[in-house]
């Protein structure tokens, strides 16, 4: 069986590099047969497709997606900055 | 008092098409100048380009861009900014702007920057070929964002990049991470044109809010970061206000 780091530095690969995902910012964390997936992405469909590419990186273990979607909300009140010069 | 609205990564695809946009309705009540901090697509390809320059064409104010690594994916950066600028935007690799705004002369200059890390924990052009020519390009690109915010004759002066200039707006991502987000190149190149505000992105997981070494305020705004459209700083004389700001469509 594979190292818990390895198997996490895989899945982590694969997200960076697959052209379904192309994600950067998901942490992996490999535990026996369980995988735990934490980060944000765009949309629901993201968030499926990275559960997807792992799953594929990680035959006959158990994979939580606890990767949530990112929120876009209307925008607050301006900050004033003083001028540095 | 010029009202700079800013946002960066929000890796937008044909999936995703729409996502800003009803939050882009009347922009121009809220701010003078739209910039875009990088990762405008999510693997950098032209019709992802497509999207992006959809997503903020017509908005009544100018805009401008630089590309993050996201855009650099495809091989596709040189079309896709050919088509960010056929579309109207203003993209910005090494060099700058200047606008005339109704609260002054703005000038921008920025690039994409790159990475290397912060001030006693960085890399360094020594051994081998490879570490030589990755903080090379890091420094090169810094030097010319350098310079173009040096020639800038405005009233007020920004630097638009991708990766950051300080390692405070990272203040969440894993510290083993810092030399892939941002460079230090950036800041000095920022302190060495007195920049009035550094706008950046890259890191999802950062904080909203820095300093420079020579006090030029830093703001990460990657959209993840925000949770918002986009943020907005006003920059001008200490203590005046903002105009009172209309609720965002």
């Amino acid at each position: 069986m594979k190292e818990d780091a390895y198997v996490a530095g895989q899945i982590e690969r694969a997200l960076h590099g697959d052209p379904r995902t192309h994600e950067l910012g998901i942490r992996v964390e490999a535990d026996g047969d369980d995988v735990v997936l934490r980060g944000q992405v765009a949309s629901e469909e993201r968030r499926r497709r990275v559960a997807q590419v792992a799953g594929e990186q990680a035959p006959g273990l158990t994979v939580r997606n606890e990767v949530s979607v990112t929120e876009v909300l209307p925008p607050e009140q301006p900050e004033v900055l003083e001028a540095s010069s | 008092m010029i009202r700079v609205a800013a946002v960066g990564d929000v890796h937008l695809a044909p999936d995703i098409r729409g996502r800003i946009r009803p939050h882009l309705a009347g922009i121009g009540e809220q701010a003078d100048v739209l910039l875009l901090a990088g990762d405008l697509t999510q693997h950098g390809t032209v019709p992802e380009a497509e999207v992006v320059a959809g997503e903020f064409a017509d908005l009544g104010i100018p805009v401008v861009a630089v590309l993050g690594n996201h855009d650099y994916q495809c091989d596709s950066e040189r079309q896709i900014t050919d088509l960010l600028r056929q579309s109207g935007m203003t993209v910005l690799d090494g060099t700058g702007v200047e606008l005339d705004l109704p609260g002054g002369r703005l000038g921008v200059a920025g690039g994409k920057g790159f990475g290397g890390g912060f001030p006693h924990r960085c890399a360094s052009e020594f051994g081998e070929p490879q570490m030589k020519a990755f903080v090379r390009h890091s420094r090169l690109l810094a030097e010319g964002i350098g310079k173009a915010l040096r020639d800038l004759s405005a009233d007020f002066r920004v630097a638009l990049t991708h990766y950051s200039p300080v390692a405070e707006t990272l203040a969440g991502e894993p510290p083993e991470i810092y030399p892939f987000l941002g460079s230090y190149f950036l800041a000095e190149a920022a302190d060495s044109a007195n920049a009035d505000l550094c706008i950046h992105g890259h890191a999802h997981a950062g904080s909203e809010c820095g300093t420079t070494p020579g006090g030029a305020p830093v703001r990460n705004v990657a959209q993840p970061v925000l949770k918002r459209a986009y943020a907005v700083y006003c920059l001008g004389e200490p203590g005046s206000q903002c105009a009172e700001p209309q609720p965002a469509g």
